[in-house]
């Protein structure tokens, strides 16, 4: 498979898996007042100031022959490391946090007065959620998908880590830039590279322009 | 009938409420920061009182003593924001019926009819973001009504009115709780607005960290002391 289409193919499911998560998360922690909130949080935003590679080593540790779960999966004859599938994994927690963090300001940034008038007209809290909360959050869950995305396609560090550079397996766009520079190859090099520039400038840029027509009330 | 006596905890200060009274207008006037909106906020079980008794009717709403803690959607306490707080990305139309029960009017008619009445029927298809500062009101206070509480709170619901905006609707509103007999508890900061809407005023009295709105009223004292706790000749 050409690094272009695994890179969409693994941004595309990393960034399925995050959004499950990251609104779960964020929706969780905004409704309910759990203990040791802050702690969570600062463990889903880790990924964004940690190198990717530091992130790559401690899921190596995890996932690896010798890990906790890698030996959990090699029970059952699976392997993660060194497959497509940790590059989803890299991608995914690379990207976790970006999800995280722009769905939870969409969702306080909903005027706790809305949510507060629904009660009083006798609407419950799942009501409240379906009707005031996420529709007027969305436009932040579809910020959050584009960036997750983005931030994937151009994952690196934790890719090369645990799912090394295999062409045609786990060879995505970043590492295909990388390696083709390091063996002189600059014009594979460079067309690779405006390919993806192309992805995330007209995903970012889409975003843009769609959120200025979206909202029009 | 209201019933209310309780004590809640700011940050600042002591909050302490008694309001007993009939299905009258009670305009709760003091300065900003003096817990006006904390009242109408631990009467619609917004906020928690810290102990005390909030009923209306027959129902406890709220009781430290037998901890009792109706949540705010089974109030049946209508609230009328100071901002509105219309549902931005909801036509008028369907803010009105968000609080529609499904034992409560449902049907087009009843619906029309009651947006005909507030003048504003030719506004249903608009969003809030399309209304003058009058219509969302209107709006606001129609959507409180349909849902038919039992009591109808309103936080300086004409502040950010001009003055004859604001005139047409102390009048409407005062003929709407007429029609409904339910007691209206209303904030305001303005003097005037507290003398010309309200069958009588609570009492605030400030005493170091600690104010307390007391009011006590009566059906039957109203209609013979229209305008109890204000002398002189307004009315």
């Amino acid at each position: 498979m050409s690094p272009i289409w695994l890179s969409i193919r693994v941004s595309s499911i990393a960034v399925a898996i995050v959004f499950i998560i990251g609104a779960c998360l964020a929706i969780i922690l905004h409704r309910v007042p759990i203990r040791g909130r802050t702690l969570i949080e600062s463990i889903i935003m880790l990924p964004l100031v940690l190198p990717p590679s530091v992130a790559g080593f401690l899921l190596l540790l995890l996932l690896g022959k010798h890990g906790p779960v890698g030996r959990m999966l090699a029970h059952f004859g699976a392997q993660v490391i060194f497959s497509w599938w940790a590059a989803v994994i890299a991608s995914t927690i690379v990207s976790l946090p970006l999800m995280y963090q722009s769905i939870k300001s969409s969702l306080e940034s909903v005027d706790s007065s809305l949510e507060q008038a629904a009660r009083t007209l006798g609407a419950g809290e799942l009501k409240i959620l379906r009707t005031i909360t996420l529709p007027l959050a969305w436009p932040g869950f579809v910020a959050g998908i584009v960036m997750a995305f983005t931030r994937s396609l151009g994952e690196f560090g934790a890719t090369l880590m645990i799912a090394g550079n295999i062409p045609g397996k786990t060879q995505t766009i970043p590492i295909a830039i990388y390696f083709t520079s390091q063996s002189g190859d600059m014009l594979q090099a460079v067309a690779i590279r405006v390919v993806l520039m192309a992805i995330s400038f007209s995903l970012i840029f889409g975003l843009n322009m769609w959120r200025k027509r979206a909202i029009r009330w | 009938m209201l019933n209310i006596r309780f004590e809640a905890e700011l940050d600042y200060l002591t909050l302490k409420a008694e309001i007993v009274s009939g299905n009258e207008i009670i305009v709760i006037s003091g300065p900003s920061g003096s817990g006006k909106t904390t009242l109408l906020k631990c009467i619609a079980g917004l906020m928690t009182p810290k102990e005390g008794f909030i009923a209306v009717d027959d129902r406890v709403l709220f009781s430290s003593v037998d901890s009792i803690n109706m949540p705010a959607r089974e109030r049946r306490v209508g609230f009328v924001f100071q901002d509105f707080a219309l549902f931005p990305h909801m036509t008028v139309e369907r803010n009105v019926r968000y609080g529609i029960s499904s034992d409560g009017i449902s049907d087009d008619v009843g619906i029309s009819k009651m947006l005909e009445a507030m003048n504003i029927a030719h506004l249903r298809k608009r969003f809030p973001g399309q209304l003058s500062a009058g219509e969302k009101q209107r709006v606001a206070l129609l959507r409180a009504l349909v849902a038919e509480p039992d009591l109808l709170l309103l936080d300086e619901p004409l502040s950010a009115l001009d003055v004859d905006t604001r005139l047409a609707l102390q009048t409407g509103l005062k003929d709407i709780q007429h029609m409904r007999d339910i007691p209206f508890v209303l904030v305001t900061h303005d003097f005037d607005e507290a003398l010309r809407l309200g069958d009588g005023m609570a009492e605030l009295k400030v005493e170091d960290h600690e104010h307390r709105f007391a009011y006590y009223g009566s059906r039957k004292h109203r209609k013979s002391h229209p305008f109890r706790v204000i002398s002189g000749g307004v009315g």
